[in-house]
């Protein structure tokens, strides 16, 4: 017979009372599918026992005796059922709360994700503005030294090497130029090595002697 | 062609140097910009409806308030409301990464009444 447990196991999940809560259902039917046979029986030997015979009387008093036995199991297996019922809505409320508890969480931690990858943007834009600079300054003074490559002062090159590092999806940068997209480096060095006709290997080895 | 000055030379050296610092900041921009739009997608995923979405003119406008935007040549409508990025998100996200620390009654240096560790003379 089920007793009611559902404060007894305040630890269960949803899908454990669910398969209790089945259990109990199946048990319940059955209950009362041998209530149902008892009562055909007795309807059955009705006529005997009302006739006197003995034996049929004997087996009247063995049903009677029976039939309260699995009364009140079914009476107790409604309220194991109700009670059950009760602790597994309990459990499913327990269980959303700490569902929507971890989506919280986890959304503040990806908005975290979300605050450090724009600070590192942001860090990455300072330095950009500083080497760009550094760049457009040291083109400006080659230019002022008779060296007219004037290529090396447009924008088309640092457009060119953004859309090369794949920039162009995250910034207004025309798709055309990717055409013909190169690292920034590797396009001054053409440009310079266009113009001297050195190797740019021999300039930079120069410039670490 | 004609050779190269020494001054030439020099100034050649500094020009490269300065056009691979552009390529590294390049490469460190895309990949926090990469991060950035992953976590955005993710909150998106979470259900999270202020998630600020990695759009074009938010980070163009991060490029003007950086000053890039005229050494790009990039082209936006208003810079009316550019900002930082991380302005920009925290906006957004009505999330600040650190929450200002409490105000401290006991006397002490400005570092330590922020909480922040001592750093020594």
């Amino acid at each position: 017979m089920a007793k009611p447990r559902a404060k007894d196991d305040p630890g269960l999940t949803v899908a454990e009372w669910d398969a209790r809560l089945a259990d109990l259902q199946r048990r319940q039917a059955e209950t009362k599918a041998g209530l149902a046979a008892l009562s055909d029986r007795r309807r059955a030997i009705a006529l005997k026992v009302t006739d006197g015979d003995a034996a049929a009387t004997e087996e009247l008093a063995g049903l009677n005796s029976k039939t309260a036995e699995l009364i009140a199991a079914e009476d107790m297996l409604s309220m194991s059922l109700e009670q059950a019922t009760q602790s597994r809505d309990a459990a499913a409320k327990q269980e959303a709360l700490a569902a929507e508890a971890d989506r919280q969480s986890r959304i503040t931690a990806t908005c975290r994700r979300v605050v450090e990858a724009s600070a590192k943007a942001d860090v990455a834009f300072a330095a950009l503005r500083v080497a760009l600079e550094a760049r457009k300054k040291a083109a400006r003074e080659l230019y002022n030294l008779d060296f007219p490559q004037s290529r090396l002062l447009l924008p088309a090159g640092v457009q060119r090497a953004a859309c090369h590092h794949g920039l162009e999806t995250f910034l207004g940068i025309e798709r055309s130029l990717t055409r013909h997209a190169a690292p920034l480096a590797i396009g001054d060095a053409e440009l310079l090595a266009l113009r001297s006709g050195r190797d740019v290997a021999d300039l930079a080895a120069e410039d670490a002697a | 062609m004609s050779a190269w000055t020494a001054e030439q030379a020099v100034k050649g050296a500094e020009l490269l140097k300065a056009a691979d610092r552009v390529d590294r900041a390049f490469v460190a921009l895309r990949l926090a910009l990469k991060r950035r739009e992953k976590a955005a997608r993710e909150l998106r995923d979470l259900g999270y409806s202020a998630a600020p979405l990695p759009s074009k003119r938010e980070v163009t406008l991060a490029a003007y308030r950086h000053g890039i935007a005229p050494l790009l040549r990039l082209e936006c409508m208003s810079q009316r409301h550019a900002r930082s990025m991380v302005a920009a998100d925290a906006l957004a996200l009505s999330f600040l990464p650190v929450s200002p620390p409490a105000p401290s009654t006991t006397r002490g240096t400005r570092s330590r009444r922020a909480g922040l560790p001592e750093v020594a003379a």
